[in-house]
């Protein structure tokens, strides 16, 4: 596939145009990727709202009624629950992966058998987080449909 | 995960490794202490019985909610001493049990047999996290950001 950039001035009017034969799964995965370098989420610190790039983000944990993104270096409150946010980033490889765990696949390292019959995912920033065993099934499909 | 699904993908699947366990803890252990014994066709069920008493206490590691790594491991001390007890009382109550040191044969078989049926778990989850491990450095690959 040939790859093409050509720079523009305004940033509004940035794009990304797939020309393809077929809608492939890859075609797909391109798609979604895109799509997620672009999203912009709002999250509050303390009582100041903040925005954050949706590919920063490692993780989003939910602890009791309350929704974190967890970057790098920050921890952002959401207003979304859980549910929302994989049902909208479900298709930019965020998947998830314990009840209260979404995790962004660009931001694991690998996962590992843990001895109580679960997983541990290595996070690329060295955070360990538990991967229920239900769910590894659709990791395994999610992360081998998108190859 | 359901209780239907809990009971097909774990008890099942430990009864079959038990089964397999149990017939060659019987034959390593038969020839020790009995060498010159001769069974008929009914001593093909107690490896049978055994795995299914076994695997059937395994009914207490299932939860409907997220249980937290202490609690899983709660749940595996649990199940073993229960797994013991089962067993013995069994061997007990069918007056198969001789004597202290064939009581300790047992107990120290049931050890090794759970052992077993973990590493062959472990060794499954291994071969999983691997295939995952793979097709995530290739997705990765594919979807490197352009800095």
């Amino acid at each position: 596939m040939k790859v093409k950039i050509r720079k523009i001035s305004e940033k509004a009017d940035e794009c990304l145009t797939i020309e393809c034969v077929e809608i492939t799964p890859d075609v797909e995965s391109i798609r979604s990727y895109a799509l997620s370098r672009g999203t912009v989420l709002t999250g509050r610190i303390s009582e100041r709202y903040y925005q954050f790039s949706l590919a920063s983000v490692l993780y989003f944990e939910a602890v009791d009624e309350k929704v974190f993104a967890y970057t790098k270096t920050k921890t952002y409150e959401l207003k979304s629950r859980l549910y929302e946010l994989e049902d909208a980033y479900k298709d930019k490889m965020f998947i998830r992966c314990s009840k209260s765990f979404l995790l962004n696949l660009m931001k694991l390292e690998s996962i590992a058998p843990a001895l109580n019959g679960r997983f541990y995912a290595h996070m690329k920033n060295g955070e360990k987080i538990i991967i229920s065993r239900q769910y590894v099934p659709l990791i395994k499909r999610q992360v081998l449909g998108g190859v | 995960m359901d209780f239907r699904t809990f009971f097909v993908r774990k008890v099942v699947l430990s009864f079959c490794v038990s089964v397999t366990g149990i017939i060659l803890g019987m034959a390593v252990l038969g020839l020790l202490f009995q060498p010159q014994a001769r069974f008929g066709y009914e001593a093909f069920f107690s490896p049978l019985i055994f795995a299914f008493i076994g695997s059937l206490s395994l009914i207490v590691k299932y939860s409907s909610h997220e249980l937290t790594l202490r609690e899983a491991l709660a749940r595996n001390v649990l199940h073993f001493i229960l797994l013991e007890a089962t067993i013995l009382s069994f061997l007990y109550v069918s007056g198969l049990l001789e004597s202290v040191s064939m009581t300790v044969s047992l107990a120290l078989m049931i050890l090794l047999i759970n052992l077993f049926v973990h590493l062959v778990l472990w060794i499954h989850d291994q071969k999983t996290a691997s295939e995952i491990n793979a097709a995530l450095k290739i997705l990765q690959e594919n979807h490197q950001p352009i800095e």
